[in-house]
């Protein structure tokens, strides 16, 4: 945005407004290298295990779309398929461009014979860009169109085209990101199954009926949080199963 | 074609020798007859025929079943075409159905004419013969299989058989796979028990509603078509058969649909009562990749010809794949299932959901097929070499994708950014900013509105500003300069009250204003001595002497004060 301001104040605005990117460095950071050259050397020398742990503790302490990429690569070479689908998709969820991840979910699918989560269209939508990228397009168009409509009047200046120009963008853009944010929030509740044959049961407790076995690397909608179970929903069933017993995409 | 020629030929050059006659030939008032017209000639021969039967107004006559059988005569087959009529005549007397002309293969054909007798006083001719139609349920469900069975009684004794054996109605399929013959003593609706030929099938309808059904049928003698099972002691009659084609009374069958409410997961649209057998196995241990088969058998009361197979379940780790079911018989049926494991963690077979609906009951009622337990041996199993895939479709090859070479995008965590305190409160700092602009705004129109604020305000500054000078003057013991600030002062602190420039502002302009506050006080005497020494000292020839205005600093000072006061 190219704005010549004349008036002191405004330029105190301007620094507001752009104080945000400055601090995406804040909430960003440096992964740790040494967790992560440990793991790839472990998964090169055939020690999975050791790869796992090392890529784990990695995208726990900074969680990085390689990181999560290679800990389901270690999972997989492990037989591990719950693990393995969920790290990917996790990877996928912090870079949805990852290529690598999306491929290995495929071939994963395809060999396991799972299923892919039902994506409504919003969910689909939140999947273009990054999670971090849609909160700061909302926050810096909403702030941009109120900027637009108020600051004219304040500064007394002659409300011009480009001002509303930019303010309907800005509009625009904050509208169109708002499905893609409740997509974020829904698609946030997904999870998999961790574990083969895991117990679909009818109540929270360990004595409850079970309705169904699930394999691992299933789908699930998680629905409602009691003590140690998650209630999640599956295409054709709802029950509740052990929260070591699902993973969902993001942990709350 | 030696088939073709060896088979026997239809007759279809002779002459057609139409007869017509009452079934039977003499009734009572109110009794009914069958007006029945047997030609030898094809049904579908005839190329005109009446639409309504002109006969004595005392009968009325309805249209009855009509169809075709063939006899054999010699070395030719003779089609026999009968079409009946119901007659119910309504008092005594004899009346007779005229003669018509009717068209068969184009050429006409005279109908003879048929007395019918209507005797007052009785009769001692038998009965036309009916057939019974008897159903196993009146009151079904849309789908639900029926069994029906047609019966002819026999006559002084003996039996004869049926063949073209037709239910008339609609809505409802008809199983002709599914025919069982019979001659056994049966107990007729009117409570006599006698020797009767059985034709039984199956029936499943699939409207819902009243729908009544009647069945015809050709009496064919011993010519008995198919097997027959014969209980009791029956007479059979020799001889050439009469092929004569009776008809039931009409039945109501009265259809209901299936209700919605209960159905259980797997129901394919089976009623009836079924049970199953424990699922077979071919084998419980495997290797990834080599096929499994299941074998379902289940049992119902009825037929299950039209028993839909449940459909195969899809499970993580398995290929499934339902074999194609042969053809059902009877109450039996077989369904077998191909399993492939993908996987070797693999247990047990996927569950297959089944379940039937039970007319009796009115409810559904679980067949769930359970997981059988299987071993899934280590090792892969060869991979079918199949020719089917050819160059313009190839396989689309899926494998894992390498390690990242570095960690790639990183965030904090894995929650949504939008949900962070932090990104919050970053968020909101252009919410502060605006706010702060807005209230800078209405307080900068507020000044603009009240000028005076802000000359107050200058003025208390500037008074501070000359205190200051003053006092330092004051200890310097330098009078002159005490006295230009204290003018000073005065001038500042009076100028927002007319308003005007201070330097502007002389004596009496500031005495004015002390009088305004404090009209007995001895404010304005000071002034006017500062004001006079000042002037002295700033124009005077000879420089004045000064020394006792610094001795009355304490009421320059309660001066100044009151002039603050009222800014």
């Amino acid at each position: 945005m190219n704005l010549k301001i004349r008036i002191s104040n405004f330029k105190s605005l301007a620094a507001a407004a752009l104080l945000p990117f400055l601090a995406t460095a804040a909430f960003g950071g440096a992964p740790g290298e040494d967790l992560f050259s440990a793991g790839v050397q472990a998964y090169r020398d055939g020690e999975f295990g050791e790869a796992a742990r090392a890529f784990r503790q990695d995208a726990e302490r900074q969680p990085s779309a390689g990181a999560f990429q290679n800990l389901g690569n270690a999972e997989w070479q492990r037989g591990r398929t719950g693990p393995a689908v969920l790290a990917w998709e996790q990877a996928l969820w912090l870079q949805p461009a990852a290529t690598a991840a999306r491929n290995n979910l495929r071939y994963a699918r395809s060999s396991a014979q799972l299923e892919a989560p039902a994506l409504a269209w919003h969910e689909i939508a939140s999947t273009w860009l990054p999670a971090w990228a849609w909160a700061w397009l909302s926050a810096v168009s909403l702030w941009l169109v109120a900027a637009m409509l108020l600051l004219p009047g304040i500064l007394r200046r002659r409300r011009a085209d480009w001002h509303q120009a930019v303010a309907v963008t800005g509009l625009t853009v904050f509208l169109l990101t708002l499905p893609a944010q409740f997509g974020l929030f829904t698609r946030s509740r997904i999870g998999f199954v961790l574990l083969p044959g895991v117990a679909l049961r009818l109540t929270p407790t360990q004595e409850a009926q079970e309705i169904t076995r699930l394999g691992a690397g299933e789908p699930a909608r998680c629905e409602r949080v009691r003590g140690n179970y998650f209630y999640i929903r599956l295409n054709q069933a709802a029950g509740w199963v052990e929260r070591t017993e699902f993973g969902l995409i993001c942990p709350r | 074609m030696q088939l073709m020629l060896s088979a026997p030929q239809l007759e279809t050059g002779a002459p057609v020798i139409p007869a017509a006659a009452f079934d039977p030939a003499e009734i009572q008032p109110g009794g009914s007859a069958m007006y029945r017209v047997t030609l030898n000639t094809l049904l579908e021969a005839i190329t005109s025929w009446p639409s309504n039967l002109v006969a004595a107004p005392e009968l009325q006559v309805s249209t009855g079943a009509r169809g075709q059988i063939f006899r054999m005569n010699g070395n030719l087959m003779q089609p026999v075409t009968v079409l009946n009529y119901h007659v119910t005549a309504t008092r005594a007397g004899s009346f007779t159905v005229p003669g018509f002309l009717v068209e068969i293969y184009g050429r006409p054909v005279m109908i003879p004419t048929a007395r019918l007798e209507v005797a007052a006083t009785g009769t001692a001719a038998p009965p036309a013969r009916r057939l019974v139609l008897e159903l196993s349920e009146t009151n079904a469900f849309v789908g639900q299989p029926l069994r029906a069975r047609v019966l002819l009684p026999s006559t002084g004794g003996s039996v004869q058989g049926l063949a073209q054996v037709e239910l008339n109605g609609d809505g409802f399929l008809l199983d002709r796979n599914d025919v069982r013959q019979q001659i056994a003593p049966t107990r007729l609706p009117d409570g006599r028990e006698v020797p009767a030929f059985i034709y039984e099938t199956a029936l499943t309808p699939f409207v819902r509603g009243p729908m009544p059904l009647s069945a015809q049928g050709f009496t064919i003698g011993n010519r008995f078509t198919g097997s027959i099972t014969i209980r009791g002691s029956v007479t059979i009659p020799g001889g050439t058969p009469e092929y004569l084609l009776l008809e039931s009374e009409p039945v109501t069958l009265h259809v209901r649909p299936l209700p919605p409410e209960g159905r259980l997961p797997g129901f394919t649209g089976a009623i009836g009562k079924l049970t199953r057998d424990l699922p077979r196995l071919s084998t419980n241990s495997v290797r990834v990749g080599d096929p499994l088969k299941l074998t379902l058998t289940f049992h119902g009361e009825g037929s299950l010809a039209r028993l839909a197979p449940p459909p195969a379940p899809r499970a993580r780790g398995w290929q499934t794949f339902a074999d194609a079911a042969p053809p059902v018989a009877g109450n039996v049926a077989t369904f077998s299932y191909t399993f492939i494991p993908q996987a070797e963690d693999l247990t047990a077979t996927p569950e297959i959901p089944f379940s039937y609906f039970d007319p009796g009951r009115g409810t559904y009622v679980d067949l769930l097929v359970p997981a059988q337990p299987v071993k899934i041996l280590s090792g892969v199993a060869l991979p079918l070499t199949g020719s089917w895939r050819t160059e313009a479709e190839p396989e689309q090859k899926l494998s894992l994708s390498p390690l990242a070479k570095a960690p790639g995008d990183s965030a904090r965590s894995l929650r949504p950014l939008a949900w962070r305190g932090g990104f919050l409160a970053v968020a909101l700092l252009p919410l502060v900013a605006l706010l702060e602009l807005w209230s800078w705004d209405r307080r900068r129109r507020y000044l603009e509105q009240h000028p005076e604020i802000l000359r107050c305000r200058r003025a208390r500054r500037a008074l501070r500003r000359e205190r200051r000078k003053l006092r330092r003057a004051a200890q310097a013991g330098d009078a002159r300069g005490f006295a230009i600030s204290a003018v000073a002062a005065m001038r500042v602190a009076c100028a927002p009250h007319y308003p005007a420039e201070p330097r502007a502002l002389v004596c009496g302009d500031v005495t004015q204003v002390l009088r305004a506050n404090d009209p007995g006080g001895d404010t304005s005497a000071v002034a006017r001595r500062v004001f006079g020494a000042a002037d002295a000292a700033q124009f005077g020839v000879t420089p004045p002497e000064l020394k006792d205005l610094l001795a009355d600093r304490a009421g320059m000072e309660r001066l100044l004060d009151q002039l603050e006061a009222q800014l």
